[in-house]
């Protein structure tokens, strides 16, 4: 009986721990380089249900008591899941905005070391280093800061710029052989526990990589995770309601 | 104790408050759609990080965050005007501009005009650079493509007044809106390099035609959908999060 209650209160906390996550995807519907993420579910341990033994006594050399079947414990988490896929590029003339098609991150170095991200609205600061929106160094194949020339730079699909018909450096796109090497370190970057590899995926110059929170799909799972967590918060109503019936009909008096 | 759905009403609000936000900057690109010299600004949305360990060891985002607002330079289109003091800039200058303060700012909008006293000012009655002053009795005021300033009087006879020079920076982007289609000098922009049209990075200046506003407006009406459907979406959460706190809440009851 009040097993049934745990179980109940596994789907509220995970019920908010889900929207959570679509919460945050949301908030980034709109946001340049931006990757959703997921909550695989996985089912909690599970029990042996044993019918309780009567009249055999204890112990036995082999256990004859029988067994009523599993009983899961709810439903449990493990670590959100980013989705890498690709998100739509879109347009923008501008030449230092950068857009990776393919597999693959840029490397930006800023406070927090080394980071990867796929958003590419760069900029060229005071001396001449191609930097993100918020200052961060862009990293050349090198891994040093891409540095700009005066001119007009042009990016080859390879990463390679020229500025004014001469090279001056080429981005260094990297990926990770496990996806989960990879942990959100705000500002549209990605924090890393294993080693960059280079990575093959083409650089766009005059687009960007929007986000790939689908809107549709993500207000579908929304209303279904409301759905399932009202469902348990009911379960819990139900169940709190039985036992205190329960001891209605057990009140002597 | 763990997350509830209140807790997550932040992550939701962080979306509307970033969606209007950008709207706001786009809702003001889209008022100077024919600005001469304007350059559109655009908001660079970043996601938040926020840890909290939860009994699902989920880790949670914080939302959204308006990281930088950036500004398109690109080259505006030119268009005949016949004024002979409406000046453009092909390539990447600025003209420079005395503040009533004296302080100095910058601009892309030469539509110039000489005030009461003969002095060269800007729409607004800020005077052009260095002060250029016509002599009483003068026919027209010819501006050269490398700056020179001349008048020709009744008589034929002309005399040169002055020169429009043009500011370049190491990183526009940097630069402040001042308003009025102005810009200010920051630490990021680095000082003005203030030179003679024509000189590398500066561009040269063409008399009796305007640049055009830098806004494209079919491309600011995707942003504004996109950013208007993102906060759609945002407001979405934020419903189905009350409807879930209101449950939970009813359980207690």
């Amino acid at each position: 009986m009040i097993r049934g209650l745990y179980t109940a209160t596994t789907g509220i906390v995970l019920g908010v721990a889900r929207q959570a996550l679509i919460a945050h995807d949301v908030a980034n519907a709109n946001t340049t380089g931006y990757k959703r993420a997921a909550l695989p579910l996985v089912p909690s341990s599970r029990l042996d249900v044993q019918r309780l033994a009567t009249g055999v006594p204890e112990p036995v050399a082999n256990d004859v008591r029988a067994r009523a079947g599993p009983l899961g414990t709810g439903v449990w988490t493990e670590a959100p899941v980013i989705d890498f896929g690709q998100g739509p590029l879109r347009v923008t003339g501008q030449v230092l905005d950068l857009a990776l098609e393919g597999e693959g991150f840029f490397q930006v170095r800023g406070t927090q070391g080394t980071l990867y991200t796929r958003d590419g609205s760069f900029h060229r600061d005071a001396a001449g280093n191609l930097v993100t929106a918020t200052g961060q160094f862009v990293l050349g194949d090198n891994n040093a800061p891409v540095q700009l020339p005066e001119g007009e730079p042009v990016f080859a699909p390879d990463g390679t710029v020229t500025v004014n018909g001469q090279v001056a450096g080429r981005l260094g796109i990297v990926q990770f052989a496990q996806p989960n090497a990879l942990q959100r370190a705000g500002e549209n970057t990605f924090a890393a526990n294993a080693a960059a590899v280079p990575a093959q995926a083409r650089v766009r110059q005059g687009f960007l990589e929007a986000s790939n929170v689908d809107p549709n799909r993500t207000v579908v799972d929304m209303l279904r995770v409301a759905r399932s967590y009202e469902a348990s918060v009911r379960l819990v109503q139900v169940q709190d309601e039985t036992v205190a019936r329960l001891l209605e009909v057990g009140r002597v008096g | 104790m763990g997350i509830s759905p209140l807790s997550l009403f932040t992550v939701a609000a962080s979306g509307l408050q970033a969606q209007t936000r950008s709207v706001e900057i786009i809702a003001n690109n889209l008022a100077n759609a024919s600005t001469p010299g304007f350059k559109p600004s655009r908001a660079n949305l970043q996601d938040v990080r926020l840890t909290e360990v939860q009994p699902p060891d989920v880790e949670l985002g914080g939302g959204v965050i308006l990281g930088a607002i950036s500004r398109d330079f690109n080259q505006g289109v030119l268009t005949t005007t016949g004024n002979p003091l409406d000046l453009a800039i092909e390539g990447p200058g600025f003209f420079e501009i005395q503040l009533a303060d004296g302080r100095r700012a910058y601009t892309r909008d030469g539509s110039f005009h000489l005030d009461g006293g003969g002095r060269l000012v800007t729409a607004d009655g800020l005077i052009v650079g260095p002060g250029i002053t016509a002599p009483a009795g003068f026919q027209e005021v010819v501006v050269a493509a490398d700056g020179t300033v001349t008048a020709r009087q009744a008589d034929g006879t002309t005399t040169p007044i002055g020169t429009i020079n043009l500011a370049r920076f190491a990183n526009p982007d940097g630069l402040q809106s001042f308003g009025n289609n102005l810009l200010v000098e920051t630490a990021a922009s680095g000082p003005p390099q203030v030179g003679a049209p024509g000189t590398v990075g500066r561009g040269q200046i063409h008399s009796g035609v305007l640049e055009g506003s830098g806004v494209e407006i079919a491309n600011e009406f995707v942003n504004m959908l996109v950013a208007q459907r993102s906060y759609s979406l945002s407001l979405r959460v934020l419903q189905t999060l009350d409807e879930m706190q209101r449950q939970a809440n009813a359980i207690a009851t």
